[in-house]
């Protein structure tokens, strides 16, 4: 969270004195004071009566002396540059009953345009009315208004300087910490926060800085700050406690955590700012995509955008947008997340082990935060590069209500119309796709806001192949897309405990058709949800918090199939990419009710002086699953529907161990249960007996603070999974039950993620990950490869900056080819005239290897006080290496190729932001 | 990968056909193999063994027979006989059940096991297998027969109506070519006896149209087909033997989508194959927007003189198949 004021922020906004109406009281405050006064005047927290001195009272006495919770900065007119430094107009202000700026009147004039500009700007200040005897009243005070100097940035300063402060707070508590030393630049100055958390340095050098956040409660954490001549910077750093604080949803064990604010450190989490996720190379400028660059994380291939954690399936991976469920993470093709950048605090990647605060996954979590809405006037972006274009704006209605607005549209199927033959979209899937966001919230107070918005995504890919022979023409249409509508209330309590709900209605739509070797295939569901989240986190007693809560959600959904049982296919089929399709075709139309309410509940118990964490936790998740159909059509016969119920325990453990400051020990078991996918429960397709997966996460790992800024994760995963869904391995299974529950799989290995946090320009990390995914299919099968099993992933990647606004960064990849099944033979399929692939053993053989270099050079500017742009060019495969993607053969098999993914390709791109 | 399956450089079997295309359990079928060879290597039919596949394919298996059938030693596997053609082969009188709409019974419980899925036209088939044997090296072909079982998972009524409107299908017939230079336009009729000699330029490229029979597409009584809305009480003269026609037949099927029945026409589709030059597709379909009965394509002499061999095969999708030889002869 940064604040980049405008010139007359930094020294200025003092009040010299204040008086009570109409020269009822008089209050002087000390000069070396009000300089803080006005930066505090940025936050709603700010308290002017804080810095003044003892009141004098005529008439009574002052019991609350105003606070501005509204600063308007002022930009000189182009043009206007004062040689003589700093300018200030001293006024005298009226303020009403309502803390309304009602009079305003120059004291000592300057000249203009001076005088009018700060008489505008003050008029339209916001205070929180001065009370005396208890009672709102009007007053009178004397403010300083000063214009620093030069109307553009970085004119006539030999040695441009910026004022550099902020605060510290609790991430979970949101109080401010006092005693945390802040160190720049290494060996660099110091300072301590004072009892209000605040700290802050008067004249730092404009340019990067390391900035080292130091406490005996957590460990410390630093980051990067890039200071601009003309700013000022008002930071709010928010940290995890290791001791006595803990979230209210013990996730930090084990997590990935991609942090969109400016800083939020978490313990024991590795973390990338915004900043640097926006510039990592590939990414696009988006900074949810960096996820695909953590350990731990296979890669998807390219026009996928499946998110394959620790060797689960694409489907077992939760994603949680502000605690509200969506299907998926990343739009079609994998260009862009759903979610626009401006509105995203962090994204937390959890592979595995997390607490009891989630379930229904057998794979991953990822959560999303959004920011909180500031109340500092309005912001907004606007960007644009080939792929798509978006916008964000965000500001206040009066002084409860804050909005953010976000939206993108793709047009990569319009440039590629221009620039490419116009029979591109044939061969290569072009994604349409746009997502928006609302958010209003309504700050009841400082501890407790609500907030009211929607999340929607839209997904279409489309292409026709047409050939002479029918059998040869392909068709498909992708369609995807989802709303949510949700509501997030939060109350703080003083005693440290929080409430936490957030109801939500939402709709999902899917549907695929596709028509290829004369064979129609087609599916389709609409699905209505309504969910809920609901937890109370809180001190137990003095050495424990704990966490309740409940879980909720329930699905109704209306499917519609038609086509082979094996198209589309689902992991685990044999298949090869360009197979004619199985020609036996069925068709079915079902509804399914699922339906989950977990209550849950957590303990995190501190031992042996903080220093051990024991995090016991128990989830209760009754399921209860409903249709339309038990078995498949036949003739006249009316449908019987049916419902299906089990509950299960899920106990969760979680141990933390800090053997110094420095070093960490980690572990965490749990038991995780996965309900079945409407489409599975088809009569026809699938199996309307089918209940819940399960899975059980082990973990044991460890961090290391190897130098400052620079650190080492290490750990180890195992997870063993039952009851997977998988096609029968009969000729003729019973009726109702193509799909049935002989699956299981495991996935185990480990991960190292080496880190250099901060230097003066650079960033990076080197994450390598080494994973055995496998599943059987049915009793009497063997473990083979997980279709998605990459068994190495390698990242290397880093971002330097050059000065002058100039970033460049690069990004190395390596990852092994996800497992096929070779073909040793085809046979002469006669009535089609066509061939039909032999295998070989099931996942026996692979994709070769992929390597990628991708690089990114970012230009930046200032555009006045409180805007900038941004234009980069971003080159993914540098090297126009042809990576195999996919195995493909000729007509009769008998000869093996590869489809290769993107060849070298620059995204050109800027960004204005205001 | 530029391989063109239209070019025949080697003996391969191009087409398998069921005589007749339809049959009903326990009925008697022959089957006929066009296996071909160029003019170094025409190919030992003697090397041709032919077996029924009694296994139902697996769930799990993509493909259009169970991989068991794949192999000279399976278990699933009926020898039928050897050679280009075979014939007196018997439909297994539980094919509906192995590969149909019956449901199949659990021997071990008793219960209904689930019924094979139909194809897109409503078909159901009895796999049967060519393997070539050089050495010891197989390789296979997969053709069928269609099999009268009747429709599954419909009302009584429905049954009812199938079963008394549903034609047989007919093995589809090759009538004509015409073959354009660009100068002249020659037509040859398959079955005569008098062939006529084309030549075409070598390098050039010439425009073929091969014919087969139009079918009608409202029902009349005395043109000796039977269609779909006439039975033997409205017009014996027809359907006291129903006959099907040889070209793009109108047929009956039962709908899974709608769960009604409907009337689909046949799609037919040509592939060509030669010893020599280049067809611009191996496979063409149906002139649908100008001539229905026709299918086009286009074809490049060697630049080599001597004579060409061609191959037409034609296949409608309920899998009958027919097809016809030419030659061209090519001259400098």
């Amino acid at each position: 969270l940064r604040e980049a004021f405008g010139d007359a922020v930094c020294d200025g906004g003092p009040i010299s004195s204040w008086n009570m109406k109409y020269s009822t009281f008089i209050v002087t405050l000390a000069a070396s004071l009000l300089q803080v006064t006005a930066l505090q005047a940025r936050s709603t927290t700010a308290d002017v009566a804080a810095l003044a001195e003892e009141p004098v009272s005529e008439n009574g006495t002052l019991t609350r002396p105003p606070k501005l919770i509204h600063f308007e900065p002022v930009q000189l007119p182009p043009g206007h540059v004062s040689s003589l430094g700093p300018v200030s107009v001293n006024l005298e202000l009226g303020l009403s009953t309502e803390g309304k700026v009602e009079l305003v009147e120059v004291l000592e004039s300057v000249g203009e345009p001076y005088d009018t500009l700060a008489k505008e700007a003050v008029s339209r200040f916001l205070f929180e009315p001065a009370e005396i005897d208890g009672r709102p009243a009007a007053v009178r005070l004397k403010y300083r208004y000063v214009f620093s100097g030069d109307a553009a940035p970085s004119t006539n300063k030999s040695v441009p300087v910026v004022c550099f402060s902020g605060v510290v707070r609790d991430k979970i508590t949101g109080k401010s910490l006092s005693g945390v030393r802040i160190r720049l630049d290494g060996n660099g100055p110091e300072t301590i926060t004072g009892d209000d958390g605040r700290f802050s340095f008067e004249t730092i050098e404009v340019g990067s800085h390391s900035v080292l956040l130091m406490d005996g409660r957590f460990t410390p954490v630093g980051t990067e700050e890039t200071l601009e001549a003309d700013t000022k910077y008002d930071v709010v750093y928010e940290v995890e406690l290791r001791v006595e604080k803990v979230p209210d949803e013990e996730r930090a064990d084990f997590e990935l955590v991609v942090l969109a604010s400016k800083l939020t450190k978490r313990v024991d989490a590795v973390a990338v700012s915004s900043e640097q996720a926006t510039k990592v190379a590939g990414t696009g400028g988006d900074a949810i995509k960096v996820v695909e660059n953590l350990p731990g994380v296979a890669r998807s291939s390219v026009g996928s955008g499946a998110l394959v954690v620790w060797g689960a399936g694409t489907a077992d991976t939760r994603v949680y947008v502000e605690g509200v469920h969506v299907p998926v993470l990343y739009h079609e093709g994998g260009f862009r997340s759903v979610v626009h950048s401006d509105l995203v605090r962090n994204v937390e990647l959890e592979p595995g082990g997390y607490g009891a605060a989630y379930g229904r996954g057998l794979g991953g979590l990822v959560t999303v935060g959004y920011r909180p809405l500031e109340a500092n006037g309005y912001h907004g972006s606007l960007a644009v590069d080939v792929i798509d274009a978006a916008a964000s704006v965000r500001g206040q209605i009066g002084e409860k209500i804050r909005f953010s607005l976000a939206a993108r549209k793709s047009h990569l199927d319009r440039v590629l119309g221009w620039v490419a033959s116009d029979n591109v979209g044939e061969f290569v899937p072009i994604p349409r796709y746009w997502d928006g966001q609302m958010r209003f919230a309504y700050v009841l107070s400082p501890e407790e806001s609500i907030e009211a918005g929607t999340l929607s995504s839209s997904d279409r890919i489309s292409r026709s192949f047409v050939q002479a022979d029918p059998l040869d023409t392909k068709t498909e249409l992708k369609s995807s897309g989802f709303h949510r509508v949700y509501v997030n209330y939060r109350k703080q309590r003083n005693d440290g405990s929080q409430i936490s709900v957030v109801p939500y209605y939402g709709t999902n739509r899917n549907r695929i058709e596709s028509r290829f070797g004369g064979v129609p295939a087609a599916l389709s569901s609409k699905t209505k949800l309504l969910g809920m989240r609901a937890s109370w986190f809180g001190p137990v007693s003095d050495t424990i918090y704990g966490t309740v809560g409940l879980d909720s959600e329930i699905e109704f959904t209306s499917l519609n199939r038609q086509g082979s049982v094996t198209t589309p296919p689902r992991e685990g089929d044999v298949r090869v990419f360009g197979q004619l399709p199985d020609d036996q075709v069925n068709a079915d139309r079902w509804q399914t009710m699922i339906v989950g309410i977990a209550p849950y509940g957590q303990l995190d118990w501190s031992l042996l002086d903080g220093k051990l964490h024991v995090i016991p936790g128990m989830r209760f998740e009754p399921s209860l699953r409903g249709g339309s159909r038990f078995t498949p059509p036949e003739g006249n016969v009316p449908a019987v529907g049916y419902s299906n119920q089990d509950a299960h325990l899920e106990p969760r453990l979680a141990l933390r161990y800090s053997l110094s400051s420095k070093f960490v020990v980690r572990a965490a078991t749990g038991l995780y249960h996965q309900p079945p996918l409407a489409e599975d429960l088809s009569p026809v397709f699938g199996n309307p007996r089918l209940g819940a997966s399960s899975a059980m996460h082990y973990l044991l790992g460890g961090q290391a603070q190897i130098a400052e800024g620079l650190s080492v994760e290490v750990t180890g995963f195992y997870s063993g999974q039952s009851k997977l869904v998988t096609r029968s391995q009969l000729s003729s299974p019973a009726v109702a039950q193509a799909l049935v529950q002989d699956g299981k799989g495991r996935a185990y290995g480990a991960q190292i993620m080496l880190r250099q946090e901060l230097t003066k320009r650079l960033f990076g990390w080197v994450s390598y990950s080494i994973i055995r995914s496998e599943r059987t299919d049915g009793e009497g099968t063997r473990y083979r490869p997980f279709d998605f099993d990459q068994t190495h992933v390698f990242t290397a990647l880093a971002s330097y900056d050059l000065g002058k606004g100039y970033e460049f960064g690069s990004r190395f990849r390596f990852s092994t080819g996800y497992a096929r099944t070779g073909v040793i033979g085809a046979a002469y399929d006669a009535r089609v005239d066509g061939y039909q692939p032999l295998f070989g053993p099931h996942n026996a053989t692979r994709i070769p290897n992929f390597y990628q270099l991708d690089a990114r050079l970012t230009k930046s500017f200032r555009l006045g006080m409180s805007s900038s742009a941004e234009v980069y060019l971003d080159i993914q495969n540098v090297t126009n290496r042809e990576n195999p993607e996919e195995i493909v053969y000729n007509y009769d098999y008998s000869k093996k190729s590869y489809i290769t993914g993107l060849p070298i390709l620059p995204v050109i791109g800027g960004k204005l932001t205001w | 990968m530029e391989e063109r399956p239209s070019l025949v450089d080697a003996p391969k079997i191009l087409a398998l056909r069921s005589i007749p295309a339809e049959a009903a359990p326990g009925d008697t079928v022959s089957y006929e193999a066009l296996f071909v060879g160029t003019e170094d290597s025409t190919g030992d039919p003697e090397t041709l063994f032919w077996q029924y596949c009694l296994l139902r394919k697996p769930l799990t298996a993509s493909g259009t027979i169970h991989p068991g059938c794949l192999d000279d030693k399976g278990a699933g596997i009926t020898a039928l006989g050897k050679g280009r053609k075979v014939v007196e082969a018997v439909v297994a009188d539980d094919a509906c059940e192995l590969f149909g709409p019956t449901p199949p019974v659990s021997t071990e419980t008793g219960a209904s096991l689930r019924a094979a899925d139909p194809d897109t036209t409503g078909g159901y088939y009895q796999p049967v297998v060519l393997r070539e044997s050089v050495g010891a090296n197989n390789t296979y072909a997969v053709g069928v027969t269609r099999l009268v079982c009747g429709i599954g998972a419909a009302a009584q009524d429905q049954v009812i109506d199938y079963n008394k409107h549903y034609r047989r299908n007919e093995n589809p017939r090759l009538d004509e070519i015409l073959i354009d230079d660009g100068r002249t336009t020659t037509k040859v009729r398959f079955g005569d006896e008098a062939v006529p000699t084309v030549a075409v330029r070598a390098g050039s490229t010439v425009e073929m149209e091969v014919a087969w029979p139009t079918c009608p597409r409202t029902s009349q009584c005395g043109d000796r087909i039977c269609s779909v809305d006439e039975t033997v009480d409205q017009c014996e003269k027809d359907c006291s033997t129903p006959t099907g026609c040889l070209g793009a037949e109108t047929y009956l099927m039962f709908d899974p989508v709608s769960r009604s029945l409907i009337e689909e026409s046949e799609q037919l589709r040509v592939s060509w194959y030669a010893i020599a030059g280049g067809f611009d597709h191996d496979r063409t379909a149906a002139n649908v927007a100008t001539r229905p009965n026709t299918s086009s394509n286009k074809w490049t002499a060697p630049l080599t003189a001597g004579t060409v061999r061609f191959w037409v095969v034609l296949r409608d999708d309920r899998r009958g198949v027919g097809w016809q030889t030419f030659d061209l002869t090519v001259m400098k």
